[in-house]
Formats: C-alpha cells, structure tokens, sequence
C-alpha cells in the first residue's frame, strides 16, 4: 500500500530549481534511501513533504489526502515525524524532558487539570514518564535522563533526536542525515535503531551519505541530481546505474 | 513526591515570611510592600512572555493600565465622578469591576497578540510597541471619556461585600498588601501548574526550538496566542489591584515607563522564573528608597542595573543565587563525606 506520495512535486527558489517534478512513492514499511550530491535538493524534498516550505507546483499526497498545503504541525498531527539535519534537540532540557516534548501529540491534560492536580492529570504524568523512560532504555540513554541536551556528546544527541520521533508513535519518519559525524561504533548503533524502527511497522525515508547505512538498509533507493530524479531501484540496481555513477564522480573522467 | 513536599514547604516558608513582613512597619514602608507585591504580579506576568515564551513584547504595560483604567471608569460613583470631571457614575462593586477588567485585557491581549503574533524578532517588539503608544495616546486625548493626563481620580476604597459575611474594606496600605499578597500566591500557583501542564511544555519546547517544537505537532500560533492572552489577563490583575490601591490612575501606567519597570523587574530578577519577577520587584521597589534618589535618577539606575546583570550576571539575581546556594550545599555535602571517610 502506497503511503506517500510526491506527485510532480517541484520547488523553485527564483531560478533556481531545488526540486524539479519529483515523482516518488513511498510504500508501507518501506525503508526508502534518497541519496544525491550535496545541493540535489534532498533536504528541501523534506521540507516540502513535512509542510516547512510550500511546493511551487506539485503535490504530496498521505494515504490519498493532500497534505501539501498543510502547515508543520498538521503535518505531524497526520503520523509523519522527522528529524532536521543540523542538531535540532531542546538544549536546555534534560534528556528525558526532550523525549516528553516528542509526546506532545499523545497527551491531552488540560490547564485546569494541572491546576487542580486532578487524577487523571497525576496518571497522565506518570504515563509520559514511565514512556520516556522505557524509550531512553531502548536507546541506552536511561542513566542520564535527568542530564541537559545540550551536554551530551553530538553522536548521542542524534540518536535522541531519532528517539525522540519515535516517542510521537509516526507511521512515517523522515531522518535527514542521522549518521552525519559519528564513528562507526554509533553508525552501528543508528543502523540497529532504525532496523527495530521498521520491525515496529513504521515507513521510513532516508537522507544519508554513509553508503554503509544506505546500502545495507534500504530496501528501495531514489537518487536525486540538480533536482531531478535520475534513478530509483533497489541498492544493486543504483549502484550500477550508469547516471548514478555520472552523477557522482562527473561524466567526462572517461575523456581525460 | 518528597521533592514536591520539599518544594511545597518552602513556599509555605516564604509565604509566612511575606506575611510577617509589615508587621510593626511604619505605614510608609508597608505602603512599599504592597506596590512591590502589585508590581511582582505584573512582573510575573512580563515573565510568561519573555520567560516562558521566550518572545520580546514591547507592550505589555498596555494591558496593566487596561486593567486600572476599566476599574477606573467603571467603579466611579456620583460623588466622585464630579471630582474626576468625567461623566461616567456606574459604581460598580468589586465583584463586577474585576470580571471586567480581566475581560478587557483578556480581549485586548487576544487582538493585539493575534496580529502582533504573526511576526518574530524586533518587528514583534516593535508592533506591540505601537499598539501601546496608540493606547497611551488616545488615554491622553479622549479627554471627556478618561480623564486626559490627569486620569481617573476618586476611585472608590476596594470594599467587597459578600453576602452573610461582614464587608471587606481595604482602605490601608496593611490592610491591602494582604489582599495583594493572596494575589501573588495566587499568580505564582497558576504560573507554576501553568508550566507544569502539557500546555507549558509546549511552551517551553517552543521557547527552546521553534521549528523542531512545531514537527513534533506544535501549533506553534496558538500556543503563542493562549499564552500572550493569559499574560495580559494576569497584567490585567496587577492593574486592578494597583488602581484600587492607590485609587487614582493616571496615563502612566499606560506608558513607556511601566515597559521599562517590567523589562527590569523580570531581567535583574531572572527570567524563566517563579520567584526572579518578585525578587526583581522587590529590588526595584526598594533600592531606590535606600539611596532617596529622584525620580529622574531611578531609570538611569536601573539602566546601569541592567546593564550590569546582563554582562555579569546574565541569567538573573535569582537563578544565580540559587546555583550559588547549591554549590555551597555540595561542597558541605563533600566536606562532610570527607570527615565521615577521615574518621572511619
């Protein structure tokens, strides 16, 4: 079953055509790779599916509803999460603060109930506690719960970030770069996570330079040029396409 | 549970503490506590927006005179209303004037927010500056409905009369500054739940990162909006308690010098805070009357103040005294592990 779908999805900044009609569908359970030389518009494809920039033409299409007019928020309200490339955590919160954030859309206390220490207010508490502490023992963090973001060293910070797109339950997740960074030990760790992310059920696109994580992981692979689409198949088939191949290393070495 | 018991504790503390403060006073020094506590509270406010939304609104002082001038108006009598020169004699009780003015700011706040909102940064600052300003100037110039420069003059002593109960007049600076205090407990509460519940988190998960608060499904416009809203209604509060305190109210507490005392109030304190805005209110009350300076020389002060904190201590009096206050606890706590390991 199709759950997203780009549909001649284009965005132009001036003259610039950062993403010119992509055509990309993403299947249930999915773990689709976009790869493509720096400034082939894999981060602005994103953008434009998770509602930070409107498309200049094209559309988005989530399980058959359009959601390329949608604003971030609604967005994630539908089940997509994602992570941004540059660190993008809550610094000044502790660890298990940040993975909370993430279950913003899975609460429902009220001020009133805060106000009045209400019953369900205390269970509702206890409930995102309890969940932020069994996600950080999933990702191994649970004994610095109470430390601020900010101090953790970078490779763990991506992993909570990850953990912190898990925490919203998504049926879709977006990583943007997670492996940017890390040495191999935390790529392992990044490969590992995102393997029991698809064990879960939950589709995932892939933006990443380590081939390790890409070629080993993604059952599809869509590669990005100047914006356009030049390839989409399984590792194997890109990693013989000859455009691919161009792409990367340039098309005249031959004649040299 | 035991770090709330502990945290419940000592705001029972403090709170014994303010309550035993006037006790025994000269009426000038109680009549300075009572404004310190009138001020805290629209410092409190002051601090949701700067604080917990981490945004820069140049109008907040809008919403304090808001409140003093609805009261104002609407609790001017006869009698009064012949001092005032102003045509209105409602004599609404109390228990009518506070929904009012509340309701006025609560209005206000939501107008003024839900078009000041949309931008970010100086140009935020800058809108609600101009909103204020617009407010201060037609107070000046709507002459026959506000009293112009002089102001609203004669407001009635805050008496409230329930029924079975005897009437409830405050007329004295000690007799108010306990109605203040209950108003401050009241406002530090609902701050503290406020942060505490799922709408204070998204506040401070946007505070923190914008754009990743809103991927998580942060509708960041309508958090922003509710909680600009609820700042003014608190504001709001400050203003009725202060206009029936000091039963006048004039355009300044519409004006830029009411922006000023928040912005200072909030940043010598410690923005973020519970206790930073009432610390601040206290220290902006009171260090002017230690030195017996002018008016005048007030501001230039507190600009030097301000500066001051900034450069050394940028997070607020507060929240440094209360990192020193931990670090003194753990190195007794070190201490005292050392002896216990020397004298084993």
């Amino acid at each position: 079953m199709v759950i997203l779908e780009a549909k001649r999805l284009s965005k132009h900044f001036g003259g610039l055509r950062a993403v010119d009609k992509v055509d990309i569908g993403i299947d249930q359970g999915d773990i689709y790779g976009l790869i493509g030389p720096n400034g082939s518009g894999k981060t602005t494809f994103f953008n434009l599916v998770t509602g930070f920039l409107p498309p200049t033409t094209g559309q988005v299409l989530y399980k058959g509803e359009v959601i390329s007019k949608l604003k971030p928020h609604q967005i994630s309200q539908r089940g997509i999460a994602r992570t941004f490339q540059q660190n993008s955590l809550f610094p000044h919160l502790t660890i298990k603060e940040n993975i909370i954030a993430g279950r913003h859309l899975k609460t429902s206390g009220s001020i009133a109930g805060s106000f009045f220490n209400t019953i369900s207010y205390k269970e509702e508490q206890k409930g995102l506690e309890q969940k932020a502490m069994e996600l950080l023992t999933f990702i191994g963090l649970e004994e610095r719960a109470d430390v601020l973001a900010k101090n953790l060293p970078h490779g763990e910070q991506r992993i909570l970030e990850i953990a912190i797109t898990l925490a919203e339950e998504p049926q879709l997740i977006l990583l943007d770069e997670p492996a940017t960074g890390m040495n191999a030990i935390e790529t392992a760790k990044v490969i590992n996570l995102i393997q029991s992310i698809r064990e879960m059920g939950t589709s995932v696109i892939i933006v990443e330079h380590h081939m390790q994580v890409i070629m080993g992981m993604c059952n599809r692979i869509g590669v990005l040029s100047s914006g356009v689409k030049i390839a989409e198949g399984t590792p194997e088939d890109v990693s013989k396409n000859k455009e691919v191949i161009a792409a990367y290393l340039g098309s005249g070495w031959k004649h040299a | 549970m035991k770090k709330y018991n502990k945290h419940l504790m000592t705001y029972i503390v403090l709170t014994a503490i303010a309550a035993a403060l006037p006790l025994g006073r000269d009426v000038y020094v109680q009549h300075l506590l009572t404004l310190t506590l009138i001020l805290a509270i629209y410092a409190l406010s002051y601090n949701i927006i700067v604080g917990y939304m981490g945004l820069f609104s140049f109008g907040h002082q809008a919403f304090f005179g808001l409140g003093g001038y609805t009261i104002g108006l609407l609790s001017l009598g006869e009698a009064s209303a012949g001092r005032s020169a102003l045509p209105l004699s409602l004599a609404w009780p109390v228990w009518a004037t506070l929904p009012a003015s509340l309701l006025v700011c609560a209005i206000a706040g939501y107008v003024i927010g839900y078009v000041s909102l949309q931008m970010r940064g100086v140009y935020l600052g800058l809108v609600t500056l101009g909103f204020a300003m617009l407010i201060w100037m037609a107070t000046i110039n709507e002459r026959h409905f506000t009293g112009g420069v002089s102001g609203v003059r004669g407001i009635p002593p805050f008496e409230l009369t329930l029924p079975g109960l005897p009437t409830l007049e405050l007329s004295s600076p000690f007799s108010f500054y306990y109605f203040a205090l209950v108003l401050l407990v009241f406002t530090i509460y609902f701050i503290s739940r406020l942060t505490k519940s799922r709408f204070g988190r998204a506040l401070v998960a946007l505070r923190e990162n914008e754009e990743r608060a809103s991927a998580l499904g942060v509708d960041a416009f309508k958090y922003y909006l509710m909680a600009f809203t609820i700042a003014a209604t608190l504001a709001g509060l400050a203003g009725f308690a202060y206009s029936y305190y000091l039963r006048y109210i004039t355009p300044t507490a519409l004006g830029i010098t009411f922006l000023w005392s928040a912005v200072i109030m909030v940043i010598i304190g410690g923005t973020g805070t519970l206790l930073g805005p009432v610390i601040g209110a206290f220290i902006f009350v009171f260090v002017p009357e230690v030195f017996r300076i002018a008016e005048e020389l007030r501001l230039l002060l507190f600009g030097a103040a301000l500066v001051v904190v900034i450069i050394f201590l940028p997070q607020g009096i507060y929240p440094s005294l209360v990192s020193l206050w931990d670090r003194f606890i753990l190195r007794r706590q070190e201490r005292k592990g050392i002896e216990g390991e020397i004298s084993k």
